[in-house]
């Protein structure tokens, strides 16, 4: 006998069945009873008693029966999709182009979701790398009226200890030191800690081992645990570096162990550091260090700030500053992420979403069509008793199958997406470069990858399943054929719309850098070198001897053939130093109270306006036979051109005084041109000044103006300063435009995916618009080919196809310039200089758009000569 | 049917009921005379619990069912055995040798005790 998958029972069938199935029995007992002599009703009576509990046995076996229908059940089910599943995929392969169309549109949306949740996972959500890592915090002293955090002092943290709601204060002082190598010096980052850093972070040494507390006091042997990267960096990852030795400025330290990498992850402010050293304490030290902190369990930031606030007000008779000028904040450390990184993400995200939604709009599209072609089949399996739920599976075994294929081409194709994405991203994204994906990634691909398909689905399906067999069979096309025709062109309208608002954000970006990249920087930062260096402490203690140095090293310079002039400063744009405090200005009223304003701010030689190019407008520049002022007389200063028509405007600023947060007095005797002080697109430093550098204000930086190329000036350089000594590394040295250009490294990149989606967003309507058009023309084939037969010429009929496509385009792109001027809003913290309502790039992108949309209809159109009459009366 | 029926545990009326199955397709009144012509009498196992014990069975698919005429050509519901149940039969009957054996050895043991 086979196993038979029957039709299902209801349960009632099922009764009837046990109930029959019983009554045999007890038909055949009453027979052997009654065979051994009772009579027919004694007989009955005995089998229905001796059976047992009747009515119980009856509900438990059509209990047990109606569960053994419903595995039955979901068994045919399960075989059933599998079928479809076959079949669908056996006919997806037969329109082998369609279907890679789709498939590679699905993949393109999921491949640029992926990578960019795993970059979005990493820099926001990574959790710290230290153990518990949801109670770890970072306390701050923050300036109550700037509201501008410093890192606390050492000795303050110490204190901080008290507070009952930490289970642990640690703190790590960051420094950079010079590291002496063979003949080459170089400048590393520090970090200095106690013993119990380490087990703070739930970390060991991967080699080694950790500080010892002997080590840990003043005049105790010199150690120091190598940081991971710098280790496989410099050392190669040399198992057998313990016990080496290294000269971090100018004192020899033995190498002990090796920090493990989690530690060389960026947390908070503390990035990778190339050497850990132990800390040092003394009581009356004012060195500033980060402070990390984790909280008992139950403790909530909020209460651990109360704590440090209260102990704070004790009396401190170490404290320099007033209290009340600086307020312990406590933040979590898993929220510390720079504000700029995260808008720039959301903006992507935003981007991102728009891309899968056109994609998955793109499958839609795709799917009506098939599903069109397909209504024949449909309305046959209706009429032989498919009923509508069986015609939705098929409807959804299809979404299903080009979902998973959408999803695992596009898992695949985030891979190199991400590497792109890590490749072009620009240094001031700390941590990108660690992103790598995990397994969560390949959940996120299928799932928006068949969350996608599903939704596309939905319309087809639902049409599909208000087919009426009998309507469809008698060829009553046309009102079908409106229907869905209506249905495309929304679905192009939507298209275009968001393509186009992807296209207005890109287009607002490009003109913002470009804005920014060519502004008139002042400066001549193609010609003009900076050299970053850094003066060894040990060898040059006084001011005077870094003075003899830096001069020095200047005259050295000079000499080389093809310089022009050289300077010194200490900054240079856009490096600039800041300084910030209440600024009083002579002979105005400053209303009491105003918040500290803020300026990038410089000390240079003389010779730095001519060496840099920068012009002064006003007034006269600095002396250099004169020395710097004596202690009775006014400070020279040289204030730019902002600030002088800020503060005087319409009036010779030179000659008036001012001064910053109630210091001395200084006098203005001149005035320059404006440069981009702290960065291309940076509005803060816009109000800049410069003193005289003096003996007792020495800068470490030195521009260079030349018309050597890089390649050739910067060994030169080199030589020139290692001849002098060899101990001085340099830390910076490139052309100010090099500089400035890095300065606006994030936004360039953010514009670099924007364009990126944005293209694809308009190659993907694009094929969406020709699909469209294509499949009216399908829809149309017997009106297109008679209008050919009576002679229509060809470019009517191609103006009939465009037209019918341009109408739901030029929509799309009303509708899509509204949406830009919404989302122009979310832009307008990244643009610089550039309304988010600027014309041209509106104008632009509406232009392009509209473009694409011709040339699509113009192919579609072309097809439609491609219809001779016979055809067209032949097609049903 | 004798009234001293005994208490049988549960796992145990499944594998009887397989081991009925296992040489002929049956419907349930047969093989409740099989299994007391087997067990000379001593097997009386209640009608309830055998029917339930068939549908139980039949859910973990350990046999299947169907309808066909029985002896006396009247409409019967039919149990067979699967190659599932076949080997359930095998692991149970396995089961309840060792159950037995380790059994009676501790019920013949003499007392060591002295």
């Amino acid at each position: 006998m086979r196993h038979l998958l029957g039709p299902w029972r209801t349960r009632q069938e099922r009764g009837r069945e046990v109930e029959e199935e019983l009554e045999f029995h007890l038909t055949c007992v009453t027979e052997e009873l009654m065979r051994s002599g009772l009579s027919r009703k004694e007989a009955r009576d005995r089998a229905i008693t001796t059976f047992g509990d009747l009515p119980l046995t009856r509900r438990e076996c059509v209990r047990l029966d109606t569960a053994t229908d419903r595995r039955v059940r979901w068994v045919s089910h399960l075989r059933d999709t599998l079928t479809d599943i076959h079949i669908v995929t056996r006919s997806l392969l037969r329109q082998r182009l369609t279907t890679a169309l789709t498939v590679g549109t699905l993949a393109l949306g999921v491949a640029s979701t992926t990578a960019l949740w795993s970059v979005t996972r990493h820099l926001l959500l990574h959790p710290v790398p230290f153990r518990d890592a949801d109670r770890v915090v970072i306390a701050w002293q923050t300036n109550t009226t700037s509201r501008m955090k410093l890192f606390p002092r050492l000795t303050q943290a110490e204190r901080w200890r008290a507070a009952p709601s930490f289970e642990a204060i640690e703190v790590a002082r960051t420094a950079t030191a010079i590291l002496r190598i063979d003949a080459t010096a170089e400048i590393i980052t520090t970090r200095a800690v106690s013993d119990r850093f380490l087990p703070f972070t739930g970390t060991t040494t991967i080699l080694g081992r950790n500080f010892l507390p002997e080590e840990l006091v003043a005049g105790g042997q010199h150690v120091a645990l190598l940081g991971y990267g710098f280790w496989q960096r410099r050392f190669g990852g040399d198992r057998a570096v313990i016990g080496r030795t290294v000269r971090i400025d100018n004192a020899i330290y033995q190498v002990v162990g090796v920090t493990p990498e989690a530690l060389d992850r960026t947390v908070g402010p503390l990035r990778a550091a190339a050497i850990w050293l132990p800390l040092v304490v003394a009581p009356t030290s004012e060195e500033q260090g980060v402070v990390f902190g984790r909280l008992r369990p139950g403790a909530t930031a909020a209460t651990a700030e109360s704590e440090l606030k209260r102990l704070d007000a004790r009396p401190d008779p170490s404290r320099t500053t007033p209290p009340g000028q600086w307020a312990p904040q406590v933040e979590a450390a898993a929220v510390l992420m720079g504000q700029r990184t995260a808008r720039t993400l959301y903006s992507l995200m935003g981007a991102v979403l728009l891309l899968m939604v056109i994609a998955a709009m793109n499958v839609t599209h795709f799917l009506l069509g098939r599903a069109v072609t397909a209504r024949r089949e449909m309305a046959v399996r209706a009429a032989l008793g498919a009923t509508r739920g069986r015609l939705a599976r098929h409807g959804l075994a299809e979404a299903m199958v080009i979902g998973i294929g959408g999803g695992l081409v596009g898992l695949l194709l985030s891979t190199p997406f991400l590497t792109t994405i890590i490749r072009l991203s620009p240094a001031s994204i700390p941590g990108l470069n660690e992103v790598r994906h995990d397994s969560s990634a390949g959940m996120v691909a299928m799932l928006f990858g068949v969350g996608s398909a599903l939704a596309a689905a939905l319309v087809p399906i639902w049409r599909g399943g208000a087919t009426k067999p009998w309507s469809l069979l008698s060829g009553a096309r046309a009102s079908q054929g409106k229907d869905s025709h209506r249905l495309r062109s929304l679905l192009v309208v939507v298209e275009t719309a968001l393509s186009l608002t992807l296209l207005v954000g890109t287009a607002l970006l490009t003109r913002s850098l470009w804005r920014a990249e060519h502004q008139d920087t002042g400066i001549r930062a193609d010609e003009v070198v900076a050299l970053e260096l850094r003066l060894p402490e040990w060898r040059y203690q006084t001011n005077s001897a870094r003075m003899v140095l830096m001069n020095e090293i200047t005259a050295r310079l000079r000499a080389i053939s093809g310089v022009v002039g050289v300077a010194q400063s200490s900054g240079v744009p856009p490096m600039s130093g800041v300084e910030f405090g209440t600024l009083e200005v002579e002979g105005r009223m400053i209303a009491p109270g105003t918040a500290a304003s803020f300026f990038a701010s410089t000390s240079v030689t003389a010779d730095y306006f001519a060496v840099a190019g920068l012009s002064v407008v006003a007034g006269h520049g600095f002396d250099p036979a004169l020395s710097p002022a004596a202690p009775s007389a006014e400070q020279a200063i040289i204030i730019n051109q902002s600030f002088a028509a800020q503060y005087w405007p319409g009036v010779d600023p030179v000659g008036k005084r001012l001064r910053i947060g109630g210091d001395a007095w200084l006098r203005v005797i001149g005035v320059v041109v404006d440069v981009p002080a702290l960065g291309l697109a940076n509005h803060e430093g816009s109000f800049q000044l410069y003193r005289q550098l003096s003996p007792e204000d020495i800068g470490q930086i030195i521009v260079i103006r030349s018309h050597l190329p890089m390649n050739h000036l910067a060994p030169l350089v080199r030589s020139a300063v290692a001849e002098r000594d060899p101990d001085v590394p340099i830390v910076t040295m490139a052309t100010v435009r090099q500089l400035l250009n890095d300065s606006v490294g994030t936004e360039r990149f953010t514009l670099v995916l924007l364009a990126a989606f944005a293209v694809t967003a308009v190659i993907l309507s694009a094929a969406g618009l020709f699909g469209v058009l294509t499949h009216t023309i399908a829809q149309q084939t017997r009106a297109i080919g008679v209008r050919i037969a009576l002679g229509a010429d060809a470019t009517a009929v191609q103006w009939m196809v465009m037209r019918n496509g341009m109408m739901p385009v030029a929509v799309g792109v009303a509708i899509g310039l509204g949406l830009s001027l919404i989302a122009g809003r979310v832009l307008s913290t990244l643009l610089y200089d550039i309304s988010p309502r600027d014309s041209i790039a509106l104008v632009g992108a509406a232009l392009l758009s509209l473009s694409v949309a011709v040339v699509a209809s113009y192919l579609a159109a072309t097809r439609a000569l491609a219809i001779t009459p016979m055809e067209a009366l032949r097609s049903e | 049917m004798p009234d001293k029926t005994l208490d049988l545990p549960a796992g145990s009326v499944d594998v009887l009921l397989l081991k009925a199955l296992s040489w002929n397709a049956m419907h349930g009144y047969g093989i409740s005379r099989w299994l007391r012509a087997q067990s000379d009498g001593a097997f009386g196992l209640e009608d309830a619990a055998l029917y339930q014990g068939l549908h139980r069975l039949e859910r973990r698919r350990w046999v299947t069912s169907a309808w066909g005429p029985s002896e006396t050509n009247r409409r019967a519901k039919f149990y067979e055995i699967t190659p599932d149940g076949r080997r359930q039969l095998g692991k149970a009957s396995a089961a309840w040798r060792a159950y037995a054996t380790a059994l009676f050895k501790v019920l013949d043991a003499q007392s060591t005790a002295a």
